[in-house]
C-alpha cells in the first residue's frame, strides 16, 4: 500500500530494516492499523467534491469514519505521514476528513477551528 | 470531531517541522548530488535509500523543488558528456557494443535516481508541468550521446551495413542489432520518434534502392517462375528481419515496399513474358507456377485482373481453335469432348492454382460463355453429343456414378448456352428418334438427364419430353392389352364369317407381329403427314388395332405415321434366304414385288403414295434399296450409271443378290438437306443460323411476353419494355432488340398495343 515502502523492499528485500525517522511511533502505529485493516479490502473511492459533511454519505465506511475521529494534531500528522509514505487512500481519507471540517463554515469559524491567525491587512 | 475551542486551550499552531533555509537546502542538495555520483560509479549499495528519499522529500516540501530538479538535470548531463566521449572515441566495429553497455547502464541508474526522487516526480513535476525524471534522463541521453552527430551517423551506417551484409547472405549479430533498435525506440519520448528519424527513414530508402536494382536486374536475366521464387524469398526474408530485430511498426512499411518493387513495378512484364509468362504457363499446365504467381500477386490485388485477362484470352483462343477446326466441326462428339476437356483444364487451374477465387471463376465463366455462344451450332452439337452418349457412349459405364458424372458435364456446358431453346428443339428430335427406334442405352440415364434439365430450367422446359416418355410407357401397356384381347376372342371373331374366311383372317393377322406406339401429337416433334398406302396385310392389322384403341378411347383421332416405322421382312431372294431390316416405306416398296416382278418408278409412286413433298422420301427410300453395294436388293433397269431414278425407270428384284449375313440392315441414303438417320449435323447453314421452327417459336414467345408485360404495366417506354422482355427471356435465349421491335410493330398492327399520343416512344396496353 505504501509506494515508498514497496520501493525500499524491492531494493533491499523484506529482511532488512527500513528506517523511517520522519514518522513518529504513535503515528506509524496508526498507519499500520489502517494498512492492516485494508490489506484485503481496498477502500472505496471517496466522491469528490464532498457531498456532505457526513463522511459516511460520501462513500466512507463506518470503520474509516471512526478511524479518523481523532485529535486534530494527530490527524495532521497522519496526513504528513500518508504523504511521505505515499499511501493514496489514507491521504484521501484524512484530507477528506479535514475538508469535511471546513465545509459549510464561514471564514471566522474556520479560523477558530484550526487556530489560524488572521494575517490579512484591512485592505486585503 | 465536535467541540473545538473547548478541547485544548491555546492549541499549538501546527507546524510541519522546521523551515529549511538556504544553507540547509544546499547541504541537502550536496548530499544528494554526491549520492547520484555514487550511483553513476556503481557504488549504490553503500547508500541508504530512505535517507536519500527523505532528503528529496524535504527539499520539495520546503519549496526547493526547482533547485533539486535543475541540479539533477545538471549532474546527469555532466555524466553523459563523458559517456558520449567514450562512444565517439570508440572504434567503429565496437560502437554497437559500447552503446549497448552505456545504454543499459544509463537505464539502471536512471531507475535508481527516479526511485529516490519519486516524491518530486509526484508533486513538483506535476505541479510545474516538468518532464518526469526518467524521461528527462532519456532526453539527455538522446541529445548528448546517441544524438551526437558523430555517434548518430556511425550508428546508422553500422546498422545499414549489417543489414546489407545479411542480405548478401552473411551472418550478423542479430541480438545486438535488436538491442540497438530497441534503444532507439525507447528514446522516442516527448513526441520525438528517434527510431524513425535516425534509422527507419534511411533504412527504407536504402532498401528501396537496393530492391529496385536487384529486381530490375533479375527480371532481365531470368524466366518468370524463377523471378517469382526470388521475390517470394526476399519478401519472406524482410518479414523475418522485422520480426527478429526491427520494430514492429516497420513491418507494414517494408512489406508495402517489397510488394511495390518486386510486384507492382514488374507485374505486367512478368505476366506477358515470352515463353515463361502466363500464356505459356496455361498452355503447359504449369499449375504450381501459376499458384505461386497467384499467391504472390494477391498481395497487390489489382494485378490479378491482368492474369484474369490472359486466362480469358487463352480460353477464347483455344475455344476458337476448336470452333474452326474442320475435323471437329464435322463430328459433334469430338467437338463437345474437346470443349469439355478445355473447360476441365481451366477448371483445374481455377481450383488448384487460383484457390477457387470468385473473380477467376467469374472470368472463366465469361470467357467460356463468350466463345461458346459465338457459334450457334453449339446447341445442336451438344444435343448430338448427348444423343451419341445415350446410344453408345454410356454403354461402357458400369456404375451410376460414372453415368451421372458424364451427364453433369453436359449440363455444365448447357448452362452456358444462350440458345437453350435451340437445344430443346434438337434434343426433342433426337429423343423422339431414340425412343421410337428403341435405341437408348439406358432408360434410367434418360430420365436422369431430363430431371437435370428440369432443375436447370424449370418444369415447363421438360414437360413435353416427359410427355414423350409417358407416351412410350402407355403404348407398351396398350400393346399388352391388345395382345391379350387378341389371344382369346379370335375364335368368336372368326364366327361371323364362314369358318374358312374366319380362320384365314385370324391366321393372316397373327402372322404379322406388330408393335404400335401411340404418340400424343403435342409432345412429339414433326408435323403429322398423310400416310402412304400400306400393303393389305399390314392394313388389316392396323385397322384391327384402330378399332381396339378407339373402343377404349372414344373421341380420339389416330393418324398413322409410317415415316417413323420400321419392318423386318423375311425375304426369299433368288439365291438365299434372308431377313431384311428396313423402313416402313421400304417395306411398302418391296411388298409390291410380291405382286409383279417389275415396276416402274411412276407406278411405284402411284401405288404406294409415299410422299414426295416436302422431302422426296420415295426417292430416298427407293435409292437405298439399290445403290448400296452391300444391300443391293433391287436393280434399276435402264440408264445404267445414273443413281437418281427417273419416271420410267424399271426396277426388279436383284437376281444376283447374295450376302453372307442372315440378317441384313438396309441403311438409308443420306439426303442433302434433311437431317439423316445417322445424325450428322446440318452443315449447309452457316454458324449463325437457328432452325426455322425455333425462329417461329421465338417470335411467338416474344409476343407473348410483350403482351404479358404490357398487361401488368399498362404503359411503358420502349427501352424499358425491351429490357423487361429481355429479362424474362434470358433463360431460354437472347432476343435481339430488333426482333423485339418487330414483334411490337406486329402487335400494334393487331391492336394489342398502341403508341401513346403524347410521346411516340411510349406504348399503351389495349385491353
Amino acid at each position: 500500500m505504501s509506494t515508498l515502502v514497496r520501493n525500499m523492499v524491492d531494493d533491499s528485500g523484506t529482511d532488512e530494516e527500513i528506517p523511517l525517522p520522519n514518522v513518529k511511533t504513535a503515528i506509524l502505529s496508526k498507519v499500520i492499523d489502517y494498512c492492516k485493516y485494508h490489506k484485503d479490502s481496498p477502500p472505496e473511492e471517496i466522491q469528490k467534491p464532498l457531498k456532505s459533511t457526513n463522511l459516511v454519505e460520501c462513500g466512507v465506511s463506518e470503520w474509516d469514519n471512526e478511524y479518523v475521529n481523532i485529535e486534530q494534531e494527530v490527524l495532521f500528522e497522519l496526513i504528513l505521514a500518508a504523504n511521505y509514505l505515499d499511501i493514496k487512500s489514507l491521504l484521501d481519507l484524512t484530507c477528506a476528513k479535514v475538508a469535511s471540517m471546513i465545509k459549510g463554515k464561514n471564514t471566522e469559524e474556520i479560523r477558530k477551528q484550526f487556530n489560524i491567525v488572521n494575517d490579512f491587512t484591512p485592505e486585503e | 470531531m465536535s467541540s473545538l475551542g473547548a478541547k485544548k486551550p491555546g492549541i499549538r499552531q501546527f507546524r510541519s517541522g522546521d523551515p529549511m533555509d538556504e544553507k540547509e537546502s544546499n547541504r541537502t542538495w550536496e548530499c544528494l548530488r554526491h549520492a547520484i555520483h555514487q550511483i553513476h560509479q556503481h557504488n549504490a549499495s553503500s547508500l541508504s535509500f530512505e535517507e536519500l528519499y527523505r532528503n528529496a522529500y524535504n527539499l520539495v516540501l520546503h519549496k526547493y523543488g526547482e533547485l533539486l530538479y535543475n541540479g539533477v538535470q545538471g549532474v546527469v548531463a555532466e555524466h553523459l558528456k563523458v559517456v558520449a566521449q567514450s562512444c565517439i572515441e570508440c572504434p567503429d566495429d565496437r560502437l554497437l557494443d559500447e552503446l549497448k553497455k552505456q545504454w543499459d547502464d544509463h537505464k539502471t541508474t536512471m531507475v535508481m535516481i527516479r526511485d529516490i526522487l519519486m516524491y518530486m516526480d509526484r508533486n513538483f513535476v506535476t505541479q510545474y508541468k516538468k518532464v518526469p525524471v526518467y524521461e528527462m534522463g532519456l532526453m539527455i541521453f538522446r541529445d548528448k550521446v546517441s544524438g551526437h552527430p558523430r555517434v548518430k551517423t556511425h550508428l546508422l551506417t553500422l546498422l545499414l551495413d549489417n543489414i546489407s551484409a545479411e542480405r548478401r547472405g552473411e551472418q550478423v549479430d542479430r541480438i545486438l542489432l535488436k538491442h540497438t533498435t530497441n534503444m532507439l525506440v525507447e528514446l522516442g519520448v516527448q513526441g520525438k520518434n528517434v527510431y524513425r528519424e535516425c534509422f527507419e527513414d534511411q533504412f527504407l530508402d536504402a532498401t528501396r534502392k537496393f530492391y529496385q536494382d536487384e529486381s530490375k536486374q533479375y527480371i532481365s536475366q531470368n524466366p518468370c517462375s524463377d523471378y517469382l521464387r526470388k521475390a517470394e524469398k526476399r519478401i519472406r526474408e524482410e518479414k523475418a528481419r522485422v520480426e527478429n530485430y526491427l520494430h514492429e511498426s516497420t513491418m507494414e512499411k517494408i512489406q508495402e515496399l517489397c510488394d511495390e518493387e518486386w510486384i507492382s513495378v514488374h507485374y505486367k512484364t512478368l505476366i506477358h513474358m515470352e515463353n515463361s509468362g502466363c500464356a505459356w504457363m496455361f498452355q503447359c499446365d504449369k499449375i504450381p507456377d501459376l499458384e505461386r504467381m497467384y499467391v504472390l500477386f494477391s498481395r497487390v490485388p489489382h494485378t490479378l485482373k491482368e492474369i484474369q485477362k490472359v486466362m480469358m484470352d487463352c480460353m477464347c483462343e483455344a475455344g476458337r481453335e476448336v470452333l474452326s477446326d474442320p475435323e471437329k466441326v464435322k463430328d459433334p462428339v469430338s467437338f463437345i469432348t474437346a470443349i469439355l476437356s478445355l473447360k476441365q483444364k481451366f477448371d483445374r487451374f481455377v481450383k488448384e492454382s487460383f484457390k477457387e477465387s470468385k473473380d477467376f471463376q467469374l472470368a472463366l465463366k465469361q470467357a467460356f460463355e463468350s466463345f461458346l455462344n459465338k457459334d450457334t451450332r453449339t446447341a445442336q452439337y451438344l444435343s448430338l453429343y448427348v444423343d451419341d452418349q445415350f446410344r453408345k457412349g454410356l454403354k461402357g459405364m458400369s456404375s451410376d456414378a460414372d453415368v451421372d458424372v458424364a451427364l453433369e458435364q453436359v449440363v455444365t456446358v448447357f448452362r452456358f448456352l444462350q440458345d437453350k431453346d435451340v437445344f430443346e428443339n434438337f434434343y426433342k428430335q433426337h429423343l423422339s428418334r431414340r425412343l421410337l427406334t428403341g435405341r437408348s442405352v439406358s432408360d434410367e440415364a434418360e430420365r436422369s438427364m431430363i430431371s437435370k434439365l428440369k432443375s436447370e430450367c424449370g418444369h415447363q422446359y421438360t414437360s413435353k419430353l416427359e410427355g414423350m416418355f409417358q407416351d412410350m410407357k402407355l403404348s407398351e401397356d396398350i400393346m399388352k392389352q391388345y395382345k391379350n384381347s387378341f389371344a382369346s376372342p379370335s375364335l368368336s371373331r372368326g364366327s361371323r364369317a364362314g369358318p374358312g374366311v374366319g380362320s384365314a383372317v385370324s391366321s393372316a393377322s397373327s402372322s404379322i407381329d406388330m408393335k404400335v406406339s401411340v404418340l400424343t401429337s403435342g409432345f412429339w416433334p414433326g408435323s403429322p403427314m398423310n400416310p402412304c398406302t400400306l400393303p393389305p396385310e399390314v392394313q388389316e392389322c392396323i385397322s384391327r388395332f384402330e378399332t381396339f384403341y378407339l373402343a377404349k378411347h372414344t373421341g380420339r383421332k389416330l393418324t398413322w405415321q409410317p415415316q417413323y416405322g420400321a419392318a423386318d421382312l423375311k425375304a426369299q431372294m433368288p439365291k438365299t434366304k434372308h431377313e431384311l431390316s428396313v423402313s416402313t416405306y421400304q417395306m411398302c416398296i418391296l411388298m409390291l414385288f410380291n405382286q409383279q416382278p417389275t415396276w416402274t418408278y411412276q407406278d411405284i409412286r402411284l401405288r404406294t403414295n409415299i410422299p414426295v413433298e416436302p422431302v422426296d422420301e420415295l426417292k430416298r427410300h427407293l435409292q437405298s434399296l439399290y445403290v448400296n453395294p452391300k444391300a443391293k436388293i433391287l436393280v434399276k433397269l435402264g440408264d445404267g450409271e445414273k443413281k437418281e431414278p427417273e419416271e420410267n425407270d424399271q426396277f426388279m428384284v436383284n437376281p444376283q443378290f447374295e450376302s453372307k449375313l442372315l440378317r441384313i440392315k438396309v441403311p438409308l441414303v443420306l439426303s442433302k438437306n434433311t437431317e439423316s438417320a445417322t445424325g450428322a449435323p446440318q452443315g449447309a447453314d452457316g454458324p449463325s443460323d437457328v432452325p426455322a421452327t425455333v425462329e417461329e417459336d421465338r417470335k411467338h414467345l416474344v409476343e407473348a411476353v410483350v403482351v404479358r408485360v404490357m398487361k401488368s404495366r399498362k404503359t411503358l417506354e420502349h427501352n424499358q419494355l425491351v429490357m423487361e422482355v429481355t429479362r424474362h427471356l434470358t433463360a431460354r435465349f437472347q432476343p435481339s432488340p430488333t426482333l423485339i421491335k418487330q414483334r411490337i410493330e406486329k402487335l400494334i398492327e393487331r391492336e394489342y398495343l398502341e403508341r401513346s399520343q403524347a410521346d411516340r416512344r411510349v406504348y399503351n396496353y389495349l385491353a
